[in-house]
């Protein structure tokens, strides 16, 4: 609600250049991690710069574009000359350029005036270049490629000279004269040539009230990179706005390319992955094969125009070249352009926009109604005045059949907008690992199982923070230093596992490391300091000694460093996690490691139910977990020494769980005859739910239990059912845990 | 829409300034701050929830909202009485938790000017003051005022609310 007034500009703006970021920073780990930068790595932070720079320069974020520029720059030059790289130096380097644009981005989320000039860090960068410059001009054979190189760095040769008068070869589109002007080496040149199949200039213009058309032609070269080999394009400097958007809002934007696709796969491909297009034409160019033999020096500035020129350069001047190429390719313009041509026509309402950002409030909104809607068609068809009419209500039975397929299909629909795959916040957790594995000096590996995992939008957020505190904790205080591993028998190397999974509707998140695992003993005399124990604590189970950790305030570790010591990440993770009602257990073996589990309840979702009833009170078990139910007749009953029953059920023993016992529920059937079993699974195993009755199978729509009750061992979380009563629904996980710990007490 | 609220709430800030809400209980009569006040609502079947200390009854349902309700007499400890036609809930909304107060009756809306309340007399006299903010006087009447803050902090939490 608080962006409700934002330019749409400026936050689609934000939101792209954080995705940016990241997809950057992501890259970066990735590669340190393997410990090579391929060309597609290369590449693609090169086009997230160069991205991040344009519209920066747009919205007019000097810093931003600067800083961009600055990487965009190194990065060329790697993709250039491919030197040697000190990957850690480098992705150190840029990892904290990309830390200051992103503060810089988050100055301007808070609506903070943003910076002019260029971080600091790009001093870092610049040196960093030159470095790699001056050795590479050591080799004397590169020495006139890399000097041509920069200058024809689209950046650099902006500032280049600018008298070059021949404004001539941005329309002369010969591969070879242009691929000079890209810096690409001609042995290179003539070896692709044969390779890629066609040579087209393609021209496209974009809907009349699109704005920022240089932003909009950018992206289709972006796009185009990935298909196509660029020769040439027009405008050639899509960065200077104030001269490249009206001439593309009024003359279309022109590429020459390589490519192998087909005329009309092109065109299908530049309108479903650049928006706002309104015209693609495609032209196979007139002049092949025009060798023009410039030095690579003069050309550059001729195919970059500078803001100068072209504000010399008349406006018909232009038209008229433009109007030239146009009449001479016509001549070539195949049949089947022209059948592109309609095919695009027809394809385009299609492909034209395929996702939209919608404000989280909405969606709840949304489902909240969609919840409500779910409760009163139960109302309906459940109505007592309905069940009047005894005979011959086939025509009702159909209509509510046919609603109640619509109403669940648009259930469906609904949460699986919510839902979003959790891959994002366990990749961000590869940068956490990454960096702190430099500082503390252990080898370290994140190991990321079923990221796939969809999870609520609500739990996305609250779990990014836990998860950072736990994984800090495993990797200062679990893992220990490459020398300990290797005298403790371990590999060298430590592992971090983060996996997600789904059981049973709840989602489980596990932390684990394969480290020197937790003390007991210095859990407890450490407890015992704080006060949290008397004694010596030898009665108390080992989860009970681990969860001492999660106490405010409480660290085994003597000294504070940066990223532990101080008794606070634990607590943070058990705040958060109490927001959605999430569990913390802690399972750890010494010497072999730690494990951190999460278990968050289902959050919202409408779910199959049975409800039961013990007394007067309502409950609710998910149908998935019910294997069976059945009235006790002649099954043997065993009661053990501590007084848990157990019942023989085909040959196998199930424990008993009475909810009227485990709620304390007052008149409540205790005849185990009189009432119902429920077999559930519970873990791999069963166990019996005992209840008065059965009432019957519902759709219930899962709302969370409010918050200010904290969590209710036992219960996942409510429904509101048909009559408008509340059923807690029950978790039998947590019942389990309930009734062991009712044998503790006893 | 949640906006639109928030932008009615700012406006009627001022006219709902010095403006308490009063209900009774047992022999007394308490204000509360008529803008945590979102509605009052006669007495509803409530759904019990295990593990809760007595003072907290359970959970209704606001027209599709889930809020606990919590009965003013258990919480100040006053003998526990019948609910009748007249008992209601007071819902309030305080930093964006809502709760649903169990009262005798509500009684009406009055003014009270800061200058007529009086800080609690402190705990030597025997006066429990914990949920009470200040003490306000009306003609020859005396309301007490109710900190909203203290009645819904759980104290086997600590300070919930100040996440």
């Amino acid at each position: 609600m608080a962006n409700m007034n934002v330019d749409p500009l400026l936050e689609a703006f934000l939101y792209e250049s954080n995705s940016l970021l990241e997809k950057a920073e992501l890259i970066l780990v990735d590669c340190e991690a393997r410990r090579q930068f391929d060309d597609e790595a290369i590449n693609e932070i090169f086009r997230v710069m160069h991205t991040i720079k344009g519209s920066s320069a747009m919205m007019e974020y000097g810093m931003l574009s600067k800083t961009a520029h600055k990487v965009e720059d190194l990065f060329y030059f790697i993709r250039d000359k491919d030197p040697e790289i000190d990957f850690l130096r480098l992705s150190d380097i840029v990892l904290a350029v990309l830390d200051t644009m992103k503060a810089e981005i988050h100055r301007i989320e808070d609506g903070e005036e943003a910076s002019m000039e260029a971080s600091d860090t790009v001093e870092q960068i610049e040196e960093y270049l030159r470095e790699l410059q001056s050795s590479e001009a050591g080799a004397p054979a590169d020495l006139a490629a890399a000097a041509a190189s920069k200058n024809n760095s689209p950046k650099l040769s902006a500032s280049a000279d600018v008298n070059s008068n021949d404004a001539e070869p941005v329309f002369s589109n010969t591969p070879a004269q242009v691929s000079h002007a890209r810096g690409i080496p001609d042995t290179e040149d003539s070896v692709a040539e044969n390779a890629l199949d066609y040579d087209y200039q393609v021209w496209m213009n974009f809907d009349e009230n699109c704005q920022m058309e240089n932003l909009r032609a950018f992206t289709a070269v972006t796009r185009l990179e990935e298909v196509a080999r660029i020769l040439n394009q027009e405008p050639a400097d899509l960065d200077a706005d104030e001269i490249a958007t009206p001439f593309v809002h009024d003359h279309g934007f022109t590429v020459w390319l390589d490519t192998r696709m087909a005329p009309n796969e092109l065109a299908q491909y530049l309108e479903s992955n650049v928006i706002y297009i309104k015209n693609i034409e495609i032209f196979e160019p007139v002049e092949r094969a025009v060798v023009v033999d410039l030095e690579p020096e003069e050309q550059a500035p001729a195919r970059k125009l500078t803001a100068a020129e072209r504000d010399l350069m008349p406006e018909e001047d232009l038209d008229e070249k433009a109007k030239k190429i146009l009449a001479g390719a016509d001549a070539v313009k195949a049949a089947d352009t022209s059948a592109t041509d309609q095919k695009v026509a027809g394809t385009r309402s299609l492909a034209k926009q395929n996702f939209i950002s919608v404000n989280v409030s909405k969606l709840d909104t949304l489902m909240n109604m969609v919840g409500e809607l779910v409760i009163s068609e139960m109302m309906v068809i459940n109505h007592p005045e309905i069940a009047k009419f005894t005979e011959n209500i086939k025509g009702f039975e159909k209509a509510t059949n046919q609603l109640k397929k619509i109403t669940s299909e648009l259930q469906d629909i609904v949460m699986s907008i919510r839902m979003v795959p959790i891959a994002g916040t366990f990749q961000s957790m590869q940068r956490l690992v990454r960096d702190m594995s430099r500082k503390l000096d252990k080898q370290v590996i994140l190991k990321i199982i079923g990221e796939e995992t969809e999870v609520d939008k609500n739990v996305i957020d609250s779990i990014s923070d836990p998860l950072m505190h736990l994984i800090r904790n495993s990797l200062d205080h679990g893992l220990e230093n490459a020398e300990d591993r290797v005298q403790a028998g371990k590999p060298e190397v430590g592992t971090i596992f983060l996996e997600a999974r789904t059981e049973g509707g709840d989602v489980w998140l596990t932390v684990r490391d394969d480290g020197r695992g937790m003390n007991r003993e210095n859990i407890i005399a450490k407890a015992r300091t704080n006060g949290l124990i008397e004694g010596d604590g030898k009665d108390l189970s080992d989860r009970e000694v681990w969860s001492f950790v999660l106490k405010p305030g409480f660290s085994t570790k003597e000294e504070v460093t940066e990223y532990s010591g101080r008794g606070v990440g634990m607590d943070v993770v058990t705040k958060n996690l109490e927001k959605i009602g999430g569990k913390l257990t802690i399972d750890s073996a010494p010497g072999e490691g730690t494990a951190f589990q999460i278990k968050i309840p289902l959050t919202l979702a409408i779910i199959d139910g049975m409800e039961i009833t013990v007394s007067d009170k309502r409950y609710t078990i998910p149908i998935t977990l019910i294997r069976e139910a059945f009235r006790v007749r002649d099954e043997k009953l065993i009661v053990d020494s501590d007084g848990n029953e157990l019942i023989m059920i085909r040959g196998k023993s199930h424990e008993i769980i009475r909810l009227h016992k485990t709620f304390d529920i007052k008149a409540a059937v205790t005849d185990l005859k009189a009432g119902i079993l429920l077999v559930v699974e519970h873990e791999s195993r069963s166990v019996c739910v005992f209840a008065d009755q059965l009432v019957g199978e519902h759709q219930v729509v899962v709302k969370p239990v409010p918050i200010y009750l904290g969590h209710i061992e036992g219960v996942t979380g409510c429904t509101i059912l048909g009559d408008g009563t509340i059923s807690l629904i029950l978790d039998i996980n947590g019942l389990v845990e309930r009734q062991r710990s009712r044998e503790g007490g006893l | 829409m949640q906006e639109d609220r928030s932008m009615e709430r700012l406006l009627d800030e001022d006219s709902m300034q010095g403006k308490y809400l009063t209900f009774d209980l047992g022999e007394e009569t308490y204000g509360i701050e008529i803008r945590y006040v979102t509605e009052i609502i006669g007495m509803q079947s409530i759904t019990e929830v295990p593990d809760m200390p007595s003072y907290l009854r359970g959970i209704i349902n606001l027209r599709g909202r889930i809020i606990p309700v919590l009965d003013m007499r258990a919480r100040f400890k006053k003998p526990l009485q019948e609910y009748h036609d007249r008992t209601c809930i007071v819902v309030v909304d305080i930093r964006e938790v809502s709760v649903g107060l169990i009262v005798d009756q509500v009684a009406e809306v009055i003014n009270i000017e800061d200058n007529n309340i009086d800080l609690p007399p402190d705990g030597r006299t025997g006066f429990s003051n914990r949920f009470i903010s200040g003490i306000g006087k009306v003609g020859d009447e005396i309301k007490l005022i109710i900190d909203t803050d203290r009645i819904l902090t759980r104290e086997e939490y600590g300070t919930l609310l100040d996440n």
